[in-house]
């Protein structure tokens, strides 16, 4: 996200005119074991904590998350006027829209749309509350990858709801209509007419709404299971998707494990660190003491409320080390040198000893020195 | 859009359309009049046959990426033959604004940009032909800058010449040059040639098919070509030999979507020789290093710049400069785990979705709970009629495809069949009944949605859920 150097005029009102329309969407990860297993913790560190005379260092736990995520929605709100926000809850297999409900958004998207901060903290409370409810009554039987989120699936959703407001807005975003005439749907003009008539309207002239400068969608994802491992295709199609759409995706891992060397929870999440450098993300794991109390809510204001043409000239936390390094399909060892198939792209740490590829059973050609040929 | 240009009559041989002069004049079947006397275009598309045209063709498309499990090769050597003769200096109608190659090389620049982020490991290069000679304009690579400045520059040189001094086009002499040079690239890549011309005949110093054909087929290499004026037969037998496609241009559209259906990478070939092989290609997976002071670093064409971020190879512990690369110093192969993970979505396409109409509800049947009846349906105020389907939807969320059948599953947009009966007149609103089903999840997706998710996401959030 570097920009060159401006003089501090045209810097500033870039930043003006880029703000006006941010468009952020949360995804909160409320999975039931994840946030069982926090909650165990925390118990156990407290009861040594207190019988000590010291406050909690423990992980956070649902309750303390849930009010924090509402603090940073108000925020987000109130920082401008033209802003909107959609929060998705995601809990094991299961992942919906908790604000705004689909008659909210469909008056939204047709008449005026007044957020109310109320409104938001009860509608997320009560939406994690029924997901929560229908993910724990549901009468399939545990799979040991339950302590894993459907994070690809909610990422997806974000998307296809942001290329939704992208196309309404005509700023980019693929839809099945290509000729300009068509895009004139008279049922979301609502958001055009919202986004147009907000702000000074002195710069109005001046700005085109829909230019994609004008625009600063994004996507935070607070993530609090581990990675799946199946999910990682997934993963990286949405990441791909989101550079192409110019989405900024943030990601906030909230780790339960309080010792570094402790391999059964991960203190980071490798998908959300790869995704967030592709798009440009700020990426933030607060572990340990940054995340109980009034201290994870500071950590969200701080690193995440930012709207994106800002934060160049912020001081943001900075992803360093990103494992890029890939993982032999066998193995599961991370190599730096391998072989790969060139069929169906799988990846060895050592030439296969058979003669058929493990994963796509073609046959391996035999090395064949005299096999170049040209005209 | 407009209709397919041949279809096949009953004794199975291809018709053209401007053939078929059969069923009545032309001219009182496509213009009518209403009861005013206004002229009424009777064979207009609505906007839902024009979505369903759409998805036809591109599924009809033997390389689109719908839906079919086929090997494919997924690194691959194009060499783009651009045609800069005397027949691409005019201007075109069809083609606005512009001669045609100021058309053909527009749409190169976002080609370029395409075909390598669907195939970030492939190479490409460009050939032109002027003259009646062939010249490399840009060597195979994959650096996607260069190539772009060399269109610039071609494009800048055409601006000046006149098309007297551009001469003949040969295709002989383009496809040797190609061939030439995709006859040393190794054998694990797929080696395909595309040919954008609008010339109607060929300047050759010898026979393609005798000559020239041969030598394609045992190296292997594919021949499509598009034209933009009329289709050459040899182009078409060149196709045909190689297993190749071949277009004509329809209009800039259609020209936009034939080059972005070859980005896609083919279907592999099989052929009695080369069984269906995979090979074990060696690669480096470098690490990204920053250091405070700039050092010097491999860039493309031998170059070496300074700059502070570099990748270190992890054979030689050299620093290159972009990704991906064959390494400057010892030739591994360098790439990024994402930029396989790019090329995975080849492999694993999306489902086709089927339509599905929505069931035809009456008015009686939608409840109208605490609505004011200024909302019956006849009413032609478009706020009323917002209100009307407004209130099938409820504050429930939408977990899965049971909760609710009315509105996309991924952008929660409302389907409503019952505003395309009230305000037929106008045939833009139609589309919007449209509703698309997963075959491997059951959840409803609104046309966008599909067209968003076939094209760019190449995910089905219903199925991800699983």
């Amino acid at each position: 996200m570097s920009n060159p150097l401006k003089s501090k005029r045209t810097k500033n009102s870039t930043i003006q005119k880029a703000n006006r329309n941010s468009l952020a969407v949360i995804v909160l990860d409320a999975s039931p074991l994840a946030w069982g297993e926090h909650d165990v913790k925390r118990k156990a560190l407290d009861r040594a904590r207190q019988a000590a005379g010291k406050s909690s260092m423990g992980p956070a736990i649902l309750e303390e998350v849930l009010q924090s995520v509402v603090a940073l929605c108000n925020c987000v709100v109130s920082l401008e006027r033209s802003s909107a926000l959609i929060i998705l809850a995601v809990a094991n297999n299961e992942c919906a829209t908790v604000f705004p409900r689909k008659d909210q958004l469909a008056q939204w998207m047709v008449g005026s749309y007044t957020p109310n901060t109320q409104h938001i903290s009860e509608l997320l409370i009560t939406g994690v509350a029924e997901l929560l409810t229908r993910v724990v009554t549901n009468d399939k039987p545990l799979d040991p990858d339950s302590r894993q989120a459907a994070m690809a699936a909610a990422f997806s959703s974000a998307l296809c709801l942001l290329n939704r407001m992208m196309v309404v807005a005509r700023a980019g975003g693929i839809s099945a209509l290509q000729q300009p005439h068509y895009l004139e749907r008279a049922e979301d003009e609502g958001v055009v007419a919202m986004m147009e008539t907000s702000g000074n309207r002195n710069n109005n002239s001046s700005l085109n709404a829909n230019s994609k400068s004008a625009w600063s969608p994004r996507i935070l994802l607070i993530q609090a299971s581990e990675d799946r491992a199946r999910d990682y295709n997934a993963f990286m199609n949405c990441a791909f998707a989101a550079k192409k759409e110019n989405i900024t995706v943030d990601g906030c891992f909230l780790t339960a494990s309080t010792n570094p060397k402790d391999a059964t929870t991960s203190s980071s999440s490798r998908f959300l660190e790869q995704v967030c450098d592709l798009t440009g993300g700020v990426y933030s794991a607060p572990s340990g003491m940054a995340q109980v109390g009034g201290a994870l809510t500071q950590v969200l204001l701080s690193v995440f409320l930012a709207p994106v043409p800002c934060r160049a000239i912020l001081n943001l936390p900075a992803l360093n080390k990103v494992d890029f390094r890939a993982r032999c399909f066998e193995t599961g060892a991370t190599v730096d040198q391998a072989y790969v198939c060139n069929l169906c792209l799988s990846i060895f740490r050592n030439r296969p000893s058979g003669s058929y590829c493990p994963t796509c059973q073609a046959k391996i050609a035999a090395a064949d020195p005299s096999r170049r040929k040209s005209i | 859009m407009s209709a397919p240009a041949s279809t096949i009559n009953e004794t199975g041989a291809t018709t053209h359309t401007w053939e078929d002069t059969g069923g009545g004049n032309l001219w009182e079947t496509t213009v009518q009049e209403d009861a005013e006397g206004r002229i009424v275009v009777a064979h207009g598309d609505t906007l839902a046959q024009t979505i369903r045209k759409r998805r036809k063709r591109l599924e009809q498309n033997d390389h689109s990426q719908r839906n079919r499990r086929v090997v494919r090769d997924m690194i691959r050597y194009v060499y783009v033959l651009i045609d800069a003769s005397r027949w691409t200096r005019q201007k075109d109608p069809v083609l606005p604004p512009g001669t045609r190659l100021h058309c053909i090389l527009q749409i190169l620049q976002q080609f370029i940009r395409q075909y390598y982020d669907q195939n970030p490991l492939s190479h490409l290069g460009f050939i032109y032909v002027k003259n009646g000679e062939a010249e490399i304009l840009s060597p195979l690579s994959s650096n996607s800058k260069a190539h772009s400045l060399a269109l610039q520059s071609l494009a800048q040189v055409a601006s000046t010449q006149t098309p007297h001094q551009a001469g003949e086009f040969s295709l002989q002499n383009g496809l040797e040059v190609a061939g030439r040079s995709l006859g040393h690239q190794p054998r694990h890549g797929s080696r395909e040639v595309v040919v954008l011309t609008a010339a109607l005949s060929t300047c050759d110093p010898g026979y393609i098919l005798t000559d020239t054909l041969p030598k394609l087929k045992q190296a292997h290499i594919r021949v499509s070509s598009f034209a933009l004026s009329a289709e050459l037969h040899i182009c078409r037998k060149l196709a045909e030999e190689t297993g190749g496609t071949m277009g004509v241009c329809l209009d800039k559209a259609h020209f936009r979507e034939w080059m972005q259906g070859q980005s896609v990478p083919p279907p592999t070939l099989k052929d009695q020789v080369r069984e269906l092989s995979c090979e074990m290609i060696r690669m480096g997976f470098p690490v990204r290093v920053s250091s405070e002071m700039a050092e010097s670093v491999h860039a493309t064409r031998e170059k070496t710049i300074l700059a502070r971020t570099a990748y270190i190879c992890p054979q030689c512990q050299s620093k290159n400069a972009e990704l991906p690369v064959d390494c400057a110093v010892c030739g591994l192969k360098l790439v990024l785990a994402s930029h396989l993970a790019r090329s995975f979505h080849h492999l694993f396409p999306v489902a086709t979705f089927i339509e599905s109409p929505l069931p035809s509800t009456t008015n009686d049947d939608v409840p109208m709970t605490g609505i004011p009846s200024a909302s019956v349906a006849v009413s032609s105020s478009s706020v009323a009629l917002k209100m009307d389907y407004l209130s099938q939807l409820d504050g429930k969320l939408l977990i899965s495809a049971k909760d609710d059948e009315r509105c996309c599953f991924a952008c929660l947009r409302p389907f409503h069949a019952t505003a395309a009966e009230i305000i037929s007149p106008t045939l833009q609103q139609d589309g919007e009944a449209l509703r698309m089903q997963c075959p491997d999840c059951q959840n409803y997706f609104c046309i966008d949605c599909d067209a968003f998710l076939h094209e760019t996401l190449h995910n089905c959030p219903g199925c991800l859920r699983k």
